[in-house]
C-alpha cells in the first residue's frame, strides 16, 4: 500500500506490506490441511515514529493477530514486516533480540498477563535483569519509578498480582511494557477487560504515558470510543483485510467506506441537553461471516448496503480520496 | 472416530514392540544364556560351539528379529532353561488359574466399587457413605500383599474358615481375590462416588426428576452413564494393575497361576518364559488400556477430539 | 510455597463478624478443617523423628541376635516382656528396634525415589507441553508405553539385571514411577502455556528455558507437591513389595518389606512378625495420602483463584 505521502516513506517505524497470516486446520489421520482460517489476508500500514495509530474492527477481524504478527509471536504466511527499515518477518530468534527491545505488548486480559507466582517488581525487574538494562543496584529505583510512572506506589512491588484489581493490574502490565523503553507499543485491547469507569482512567495513563515517554503506539480495539481520545490515525479492518484509514478527525466527521459508516453509527453521540441520539445512518445486518470461508473479492459484499457486481468478484483497490485518508471500495474508483 | 480408533492401534502395536525390545535387551545384559543351558563343567570351546550352534553369537539385534519372526509367525516362545518345555505351553498351563483370580477380583472390585459408590453418592454423609470413605482410604494405603497374609492369619489360621493356599474349590479363590480385588477397590469407590456427586448435581438431572421419572431410572439411565466414564478409563489401567497384583497374590497364597511362574522365572534367570511373560503381560496392559479408551470415546464424543 | 495464603479470611463472614479473628483463633480453624491432613502431618512427623532419633530412643540394637530369646511375643503375651515390646524375629532381633530403623530405609527410598522421579517426569512433561509438536508426540509415546508396564515386571526385571542394593532399588522405582508426574506437568504446561502471561514472557524475548523454568514451573509446583505426597507413599509400598520379594535390601538391614517375608514363614505360630512390619508400612502410607488429599483440597481453590 502506498505508504501516507505527507510522511517520508522510509521514515515508518513499523510497516507492514501486504501482511498476510493463514492458520491452518488440521484433521484426520496424519493430521493433513483441510482449510485455512484466513485471519489476516493483505493489510498494509505503517506507523511513524511519536505516532500512534489506532486498529479497531469486530471480534475475529484479525487485528489482534496483526499485532502478534507485528511482534512476531506468530511467524507471517507471507508479507513483509519492516522495524526501522529492517525486515523482520523471517528474523531468527537471536536477531530479533534486538527487536525485541524496542517493540513491546500490553495485553488484554489483566487476570492472566501477570505470573501469579511472581511479585510485581520481579514481574518487571526481570525484564530489566535479562537485558541488563540498569545495574543492579539501580534496580530497586527504577522499579520504583516505573510504578509510580503508572501510578502505583513503590511499596506495592512487594505484592503478588491477586491482590490488585483489574485496572491495577493493567498498569502493572503497562509499567512492565514501559522497563525497556520501547520505541513502540502494541496494546491489544487494554481496555476491554475492564470497567467502563476504569477504561478512561487506563487510556487517559496510556496518552500521559506516550507523550511524556515518546514511544509509537498501536492500540488495536473493537471499541471506536476507547481510541478516539488517544490515536492520531485509525485503521479499520474488516475480516482480514483493511477497510479504511485516515487521521482520526476524519474517520469521524467523514467516513467513506460502508463498513466504516456503519460503525459510526453504532456509536451513541450526546447532544446538546443530556439527550443521546444516533446519528440516522443504516445498521448493518446479519453476521460476520467465518474467516475459513470468507467472501470472495470485497470481504464487505453481502453485507454492503451499496454493494455493485464488481465488489463479488474482485479485491477492491486502495484509493487516497483525499490526503492521507484511504479507502478500500469500489464506490471511489 | 475411525482416524482415532486407528491412531490408538498403531500406538499400541508401538508401545508393543517397544517394551518387548527393551526387555529382550534388558535380558541380554544380564547374562550369558549358554552358561545357563550348559552344565558347569562345560569348557570355553564347548560353550563357543553351542553358542554357535544355538545362534547366540549373533548380533542382538539379529536375535531379536528372530524372536519376533518365530513368535509372531509361529506363536514360538522358545523353551524354557529350566524345565525345557516350551514357554507357550508353560504359560497357556497356568493361564487358566491367572484369569480366573483376575476375573473374580475385577468383578468383585467393580461390582462392590460401583454398587457402593452409587449408594454413597445418593446417600451422602450416611454411615454407607462414611465407612466407604474410611474403606477407600485406608484400602489406598494398604499393602496388598500385607493385607493377604493378614487375612490368611485370621480368616485361615485362628478361625480356620478358608485354606489359605493352592487352588481347587471356590473357597480357595475367596481370600486372593479379597486380597487382588482390594488393591482396586478404593479407586473404584472415590471415582464412582465423585462421578456421581458432579453429575447428581447437573441441571438435567433435576429435570429427568421433574419430567416424574422413577428415581432409579434416573439414577442409572442418567446419572450413572456419565459418571461410568473416569471408572471405565481406570478400568483400562485396573488391568495392568490386575496383573501386576496376580504376581504378588499368587506368590502369597502359592496359587499355580502366571504371575507367581514369571517372578519364579526371575529368580532362576529363565529368560524364554521371563520374556514371554513381559510380552503377554504388556499385550494385555495395552489392549485393556487401548478398549478403555475406546470405549470412552464412543461415550463421550469430546474425547475424540483430543 | 511463597505467597500470602489468605484464604482463611473466607472462613469469617464479614458482615457477622466484625472485628477479625485472632491468628490463634485462625490457625485453630484451619486445623480442624483439615484434621485428617494434620493427622497425617502427626503420623509423617513422629516417623521422621523416629527415622532421625532411632539410635537414641529404641530399645535394643537392630542387628543383635540373641538365639536364647527368638520368637518371643509382644509383650501383653504370654512370655512377652517390655526388653522386647514387640517381641522377637526368628533370630531373636528386637521386632520394635528394627521397625523403627526400617523407618528410615522407608523415608529414604520413598523420598529419593519420588525426587527422581520429579526431576525426570516434570522435566520431560514441560517439555511435552511447552514444545508441543514432535517433542510432544515422541515423550507422549514413551509416557503411554510406561503406563502400559505393570511396575512389577519392570521393577523386577531392573533388580535382576543390576543387582539387588539400596541405590538399585532407588533408581528402578524412580525409573517406572515418574510417567504420572510427567502427565501432570505436561497438561498444566500445555494450560499455562496459552495464558497471556507466557505470551508476555516470549514476547519479551525470554529464552524457552527462562519461561520453562522460571514461569511455568513455579506454576507447576502446587499440583506437582500434591502428587508427590501420593508418589511417595506408593514408593514406600512399592519398596516394601521388592524387599518382600527379595529384591530390595539385602539383610540384615532392615526393611520393613522384608521383615515381612520373613514374617511370613512364621506366620501360622508367630504372628507378630508379619503383622507389625505391615502397620508400619500402613501408616506411613495413610500419613502420605492423607497429606496429599488436604494439600489438594487446600491448594485447588487457590488455584482457581489466580
Amino acid at each position: 500500500m502506498a505508504p501516507d505521502k505527507r510522511q517520508h516513506s522510509d521514515s515508518f517505524l513499523m510497516e507492514a506490506r501486504d501482511l498476510k497470516m493463514h492458520f491452518p486446520i488440521r484433521k484426520g489421520l496424519f493430521s493433513s490441511t483441510v482449510g485455512y482460517v484466513y485471519a489476516v489476508d493483505g493489510v498494509s500500514f505503517g506507523i511513524n515514529r511519536r505516532e500512534s495509530l489506532g486498529l479497531v474492527g469486530e471480534s475475529g477481524c484479525g487485528k489482534t493477530t496483526v499485532g502478534r504478527c507485528l511482534l512476531r509471536l506468530y511467524r507471517p504466511t507471507s508479507g513483509k514486516i519492516f522495524f526501522q527499515g529492517q525486515e523482520i518477518q523471517d528474523m531468527t530468534r537471536k536477531d530479533l533480540l534486538k527487536v525485541r527491545t524496542r517493540v513491546q505488548m500490553i495485553f488484554q486480559d489483566p487476570y492472566s498477563s501477570l505470573n501469579p507466582r511472581m511479585r510485581v517488581r520481579d514481574i518487571i525487574g526481570e525484564v530489566l535483569t535479562v537485558y541488563k538494562i540498569v545495574e543492579p543496584l539501580e534496580r530497586k529505583d527504577r522499579i520504583a519509578e516505573l510504578l509510580q510512572a503508572v501510578g502505583l506506589q513503590p511499596d506495592h512491588g512487594a505484592r503478588y498480582p491477586h491482590e490488585f484489581s483489574g485496572g491495577q493490574r493493567q498498569r502493572i502490565g503497562i509499567a512492565r511494557a514501559l522497563a525497556m523503553n520501547p520505541k513502540l507499543i502494541i496494546a491489544d485491547e487494554p481496555v476491554s477487560a475492564l470497567d467502563v469507569s476504569i477504561q478512561a482512567q487506563v487510556i487517559n495513563l496510556l496518552d500521559r504515558l506516550k507523550e511524556q515517554f515518546g514511544f509509537s503506539f498501536l492500540i488495536i480495539a473493537h471499541d471506536m470510543s476507547v481510541v478516539e481520545h488517544v490515536a492520531d490515525r485509525i485503521a479499520v479492518m474488516y475480516l482480514g483485510r483493511l477497510a479504511e484509514m485516515a487521521s482520526d478527525k476524519e474517520i469521524y466527521t467523514d467516513p467513506k467506506h460502508p463498513y466504516t459508516r456503519a460503525l459510526m453509527a453504532a456509536v451513541p453521540i450526546a447532544a446538546p441537553g443530556g439527550i443521546e441520539r444516533r446519528l440516522q445512518r443504516k445498521l448493518l445486518t446479519g453476521e460476520v461471516p467465518s474467516p475459513i470461508t470468507p467472501p470472495a473479492g470485497c470481504r464487505f459484499h453481502p453485507r454492503c448496503p451499496r454493494v455493485m457486481d464488481e465488489c463479488r468478484n474482485r479485491k477492491p483497490p486502495v484509493i487516497e480520496v483525499q490526503p492521507g485518508h484511504y479507502v478500500h471500495c469500489f464506490l471511489y474508483a | 472416530m475411525k482416524t482415532y480408533i486407528i491412531r490408538r492401534l498403531f500406538q499400541a502395536v508401538g508401545v508393543c514392540l517397544v517394551i518387548s525390545m527393551v526387555s529382550f535387551f534388558l535380558l541380554f545384559l544380564n547374562t550369558d544364556p549358554a552358561l545357563m543351558l550348559l552344565p558347569p563343567e562345560a569348557e570355553i570351546e564347548d560353550i563357543e560351539l553351542f553358542k554357535k550352534q544355538m545362534g547366540l553369537d549373533r548380533p542382538v539385534i539379529v536375535q531379536y528379529l528372530d524372536y519376533l519372526r518365530k513368535v509372531v509367525l509361529h506363536g514360538d516362545f522358545g523353551e524354557s532353561f529350566i524345565s525345557k518345555e516350551p514357554v507357550f505351553e508353560e504359560i497357556a498351563s497356568r493361564l487358566p488359574h491367572t484369569l480366573k483370580l483376575a476375573l473374580s477380583a475385577f468383578i468383585f472390585a467393580n461390582l462392590v466399587g460401583v454398587v457402593v459408590g452409587i449408594f454413597s453418592a445418593v446417600k451422602r454423609y450416611s454411615l454407607v457413605d462414611n465407612l466407604s470413605t474410611l474403606v477407600a482410604l485406608i484400602g489406598q494405603a494398604t499393602p496388598n500383599f500385607w493385607f493377604g497374609i493378614m487375612l490368611i492369619i485370621f480368616f485361615g489360621v485362628w478361625l480356620r474358615w478358608l485354606p489359605i493356599s493352592g487352588t481347587g474349590t471356590w473357597a480357595h479363590l475367596v481370600l486372593p481375590t479379597l486380597t487382588l480385588g482390594t488393591g482396586m477397590l478404593p479407586v473404584n469407590l472415590r471415582l464412582v462416588r465423585s462421578g456421581m456427586l458432579d453429575v447428581l448435581n447437573q441441571e438435567y438431572i433435576r429435570t429427568a426428576r421433574a419430567k416424574g421419572l422413577s428415581e432409579p431410572k434416573v439414577l442409572i439411565k442418567h446419572a450413572f452413564k456419565n459418571a461410568a466414564i473416569p471408572v471405565i478409563t481406570v478400568t483400562g489401567m485396573q488391568l495392568a494393575a490386575l496383573l501386576g497384583g496376580s504376581v504378588i497374590t499368587e506368590s502369597v497364597f502359592a496359587w499355580p497361576g502366571v504371575g507367581r511362574m514369571a517372578l519364579e522365572a526371575i529368580r532362576l534367570g529363565d529368560y524364554p518364559m521371563v520374556q514371554a511373560a513381559v510380552i503377554m503381560f504388556s499385550l494385555i496392559a495395552v489392549t485393556g488400556n487401548l478398549l478403555a479408551d475406546i470405549l470412552a470415546a464412543l461415550i463421550d464424543p469430546k474425547i475424540r477430539l483430543e | 510455597m511463597s505467597g500470602s495464603i489468605e484464604i482463611s479470611q473466607e472462613l469469617f463472614d464479614p458482615q457477622i463478624d466484625e472485628t477479625p479473628p485472632s491468628r490463634f483463633k485462625r490457625m485453630f480453624v484451619y486445623m480442624w478443617r483439615y484434621r485428617l491432613g494434620m493427622l497425617g502431618m502427626f503420623f509423617i512427623t513422629a516417623l521422621c523423628i523416629t527415622a532421625v532419633l532411632c539410635p537414641w530412643i529404641a530399645p535394643n540394637d537392630p542387628y543383635e541376635q540373641d538365639i536364647m530369646n527368638m520368637l518371643k511375643p509382644p509383650f501383653w503375651m504370654d512370655g512377652g516382656g517390655m526388653d522386647y515390646p514387640l517381641g522377637t524375629d526368628q533370630v531373636g532381633r528386637c521386632l520394635l528396634t528394627r521397625i523403627m530403623y526400617g523407618t528410615r530405609i522407608s523415608l529414604l527410598v520413598g523420598l529419593s525415589a519420588v525426587g527422581i522421579m520429579l526431576v525426570i517426569g516434570a522435566g520431560l512433561g514441560i517439555l511435552a507441553g511447552y514444545f508441543g509438536g514432535a517433542t510432544d508426540s515422541i515423550i507422549s509415546f514413551f509416557i503411554n508405553c510406561m503406563m502400559g508396564f505393570p511396575f512389577i515386571l519392570l521393577a523386577m526385571s531392573l533388580v535382576a539385571v543390576l543387582g539387588p542394593s539400596l541405590q538399585n532399588l532407588i533408581i528402578a522405582l524412580g525409573l517406572t514411577s515418574w510417567p504420572v508426574f510427567a502427565r501432570v506437568a505436561r497438561v498444566e504446561t500445555m494450560r499455562f502455556k496459552s495464558q497471556d502471561f507466557v505470551l508476555a514472557a516470549r514476547s519479551l524475548g525470554y529464552s524457552p528455558l527462562r519461561i520453562m523454568a522460571r514461569h511455568i514451573l513455579p506454576n507447576l509446583l502446587s499440583s506437582l507437591v500434591v502428587v508427590g505426597t501420593v508418589a511417595v507413599a506408593r514408593a514406600i509400598i512399592r519398596e516394601s513389595i521388592l524387599s518382600f520379594l527379595g529384591l530390595g535390601v539385602q539383610p540384615p538391614i532392615p526393611s520393613w518389606g522384608m521383615m515381612l517375608s520373613e514374617g511370613r514363614g512364621y506366620m501360622l505360630m508367630q504372628w507378630w512378625m508379619a503383622t507389625f512390619p505391615g502397620i508400619a508400612i500402613f501408616v506411613s502410607a495413610l500419613g502420605m495420602n492423607l497429606i496429599g488429599d488436604a494439600l489438594r483440597d487446600l491448594l485447588d481453590p487457590y488455584l482457581r483463584k489466580t
